[in-house]
């Protein structure tokens, strides 16, 4: 096929999609962040985040905007758990973001997928009975699982990224950290600007490795 | 406009993709990050890809002048044996046609 057909053709599909993703942002949840956004860009998607909503507005109606935004969702249940700050007590903005993600999916008026994604397998027939007959992708904690579970979550015809490639996404991102952090005077990942421009990275490291 | 599969409450069926493969200028349009500091970007990406395409060039041509060199030892190793044999066969026969 000649080249100028095959741009009309890319620029006749529809564009980019986003997914919303719903992740706990502390420390200890960096590696597998950093796989979700390499994961998730390693089939054309672009990931968005609470990351990106500024201060001062009222929150609750930018994450449900931007839930409403998103084709996909992708909420991470893996730390339900009590935290460490006192008082102890449950993180309730993942399960919260999720109920949003179903009722959007229920009642929007354009369609919305929603995926659960856990640490622990049967745990979130404990921890969230409301979803008992949903199937959670269950990545063990680690970064390949995360790649593992995209994997069998979502399929891209033509183009499916191999969790060695997400991989090597993956690795690209880490190498370009010191000079993103470095520019944008942090050293955490869950700034809006980090997050931006690490998205940038894997997107364009997708693009070149994914064929 | 809807995207072609819906996946309800049936979590196992993976959905599939029919949007656009999204580039680092999509992608960088869309979080609002200015194009300049996306071109950085993907110029960073092309350099540490290049960078990582050479290493695994060395590494393979590495390899694979190690493949070569076992494969040349295993065949002198195994010309060894066949002189020590061819020796030892010739001592026998030497020592049977002095009885």
């Amino acid at each position: 096929m000649p080249r100028g057909r095959n741009r009309r053709a890319s620029r006749l599909q529809k564009p980019p999609a986003d997914v919303f993703l719903n992740i706990p942002y502390d420390s200890g949840f960096q590696e597998i962040y950093l796989a979700y956004l390499a994961g998730i860009s390693a089939f054309g998607l672009v990931p968005r985040t609470t990351l990106e909503i500024p201060g001062g507005t009222r929150r609750l109606d930018r994450i449900f905007s931007l839930i409403q935004n998103c084709q996909y969702s992708v909420h991470d249940l893996s730390r339900v758990e009590l935290d460490r700050k006192r008082p102890p007590t449950p993180r309730f903005n993942m399960p919260f973001e999720l109920g949003l993600s179903v009722a959007w999916e229920r009642i929007g008026r354009s369609k919305h997928v929603w995926f659960v994604f856990e640490a622990k397998n049967r745990r979130l027939a404990k921890s969230l009975s409301d979803l008992n007959g949903t199937d959670a992708y269950i990545h063990d904690g680690k970064v390949m699982g995360v790649f593992r579970e995209l994997g069998n979550a979502i399929v891209r015809p033509g183009r499916q990224p191999s969790v060695r490639q997400m991989r090597r996404i993956y690795e690209d991102l880490r190498s370009s950290l010191p000079d993103i952090l470095r520019r944008a005077g942090t050293k955490s990942l869950f700034q809006a600007r980090v997050f931006r421009e690490i998205c940038v990275v894997a997107s364009a490291s997708a693009d070149k490795i994914v064929k | 406009m809807g995207y072609s599969i819906s996946l309800g409450s049936d979590m196992s069926q993976a959905i599939k993709i029919d949007s656009r493969f999204a580039t680092a200028q999509e992608t960088a349009h869309i979080l609002g990050v200015p194009s300049s500091r996306a071109q950085q970007l993907v110029r960073l990406v092309e350099e540490k890809e290049s960078a990582n395409e050479r290493k695994r060039d060395r590494k393979a041509s590495k390899a694979s002048s190690l493949l070569g060199s076992k494969a040349h030892s295993i065949r002198g190793s195994k010309s060894k044996a066949s002189h020590a044999s061819r020796k030892k066969s010739t001592r026998i026969k030497a020592s049977k046609a002095a009885r």
